[in-house]
């Protein structure tokens, strides 16, 4: 009984610290989009200063997932970076993976579905603001800053925004030349 | 463990920078709003009473509002404040304030900062140091004094992540850090009388 106890016990800990860690993380982003919407007062401008912040973030991410991930390889079309954003990039950072779908004709806009946001695992967006704050905007940020780094221009947003899912729609725009280098702002 | 921590944290710590940089950002507006509004006052002593009204909202915003550091801080008093009740959930229940300390620096700082702390010591009159010898945030620094005084402000947060949790065990404190040599932190954390 004793041993038992003690092995749930640590058992439970290492599930805990897991879980965990990436709780700081949740409830850090929480706690800052908080404190956007008392800054800007409105959630406009709330989004705008999240697609920001995510551009930056995104920007150095790009070159930690390509330094931690050498398997992958030059992405030719949009279905293989769909695929990395979506398996790796995704599950590396956030723990969780996403679903590619809605293709449209020219194959250069698809959407990315995460069934289970991590960053609003603890969140209920009031009513009044659910309308206009797009709370995951970050998301779409970090992944257009971080094809920007990739020399792929990109546009970005959320389609639709549930309690737990969320839909991000990715569409190519264009592909930067080499000379020209990426601001950071 | 290291890669759950290592993976994981990488998020946080870019997260983190942006929010250090979009506070001092707008402290700097801040700074600059003020000097307007004093200059301002100063060029029209008799400024209409209508106008002064209309300007007190945005004067109350300055002046109330404080530094990025404070603010930075209250926003990790408010994670730290559910982070602790999270883990602390299914432990039993901490009778005095050592063992409340010693909670913080075990399940706490290795759930949230991925190890435990190095070296806890107390006068046993209310003040302790905690100290950590690489703590997560500062653990990508260059090491040594180079980077001393721009590791203040990434301590902010931690700090008020410390405040909060303890407030929230039922301790009210007052949390500083200070940095002799990079990654090594100390916090001290200063109990304060409950009235």
């Amino acid at each position: 009984m004793g041993i038992d106890s003690k092995k749930v016990y640590s058992f439970l800990r290492s599930k805990a610290i897991r879980r965990i860690s990436g709780e700081l993380f949740t409830l850090t982003y929480g706690a800052l989009v908080a404190e956007l919407l008392r800054d800007l007062e409105s959630p406009l401008a709330v989004n705008r200063q999240l697609d920001k912040m995510g551009y930056n973030i995104g920007l150095r991410l790009a070159d930690d997932l390509l330094a931690k991930n050498s398997q992958i390889q030059r992405c030719t079309d949009m279905h293989q970076v769909a695929d990395v954003l979506a398996k790796v990039a995704l599950r590396s950072y956030l723990g969780v993976t996403a679903q590619v779908s809605n293709w449209n004709a020219r194959n250069d806009e698809f959407s990315l579905i995460l069934e289970s946001n991590p960053l609003a695992e603890f969140v209920e967006v009031p009513p009044e603001l659910a309308q206009d704050l797009r709370y995951s905007q970050i998301l779409c940020g970090a992944i257009r800053g971080a094809l920007e780094m990739m020399h792929m221009e990109v546009q970005t947003f959320i389609v639709q925004e549930h309690s737990q899912s969320v839909e991000i729609r990715v569409k190519f725009i264009r592909i930067l030349q080499e000379s020209v280098p990426p601001g950071d702002d | 463990m290291n890669s759950l921590i290592s993976g994981p944290s990488f998020p946080f710590e870019f997260l983190h920078a942006e929010i250090i940089r979009y506070e001092k950002q707008r402290e700097a507006e801040q700074i600059e709003k003020r000097k307007n509004w004093i200059e301002e006052v100063r060029n029209n002593p008799q400024m209409e009473v209508s106008l002064l009204d209309e300007q007190l909202k945005s004067v109350k915003q300055v002046f109330i509002q404080g530094n990025a550091e404070t603010r930075l801080e209250g926003l990790g008093y408010r994670v730290g404040f559910v982070l602790v009740e999270k883990i602390a959930k299914d432990l039993p229940r901490m009778v005095t304030e050592l063992e409340r300390m010693k909670f913080l620096c075990k399940e706490f700082w290795t759930a949230v900062f991925g190890k435990q702390v190095d070296n806890l010591r107390t006068n046993h009159q209310g003040i302790y140091v905690i100290q950590d010898n690489k703590f997560f945030i500062l653990a990508n620094f260059a090491e040594g004094k180079q980077h001393m005084e721009e590791s203040a402000i990434y301590l902010a947060f931690p700090c008020g992540i410390i405040r909060g949790a303890l407030y929230n065990l039922g301790i009210t404190s007052l949390v500083t850090s200070s940095v002799e040599s990079v990654p090594a932190v100390k916090f001290h954390v200063h109990m304060q009388q409950k009235s």
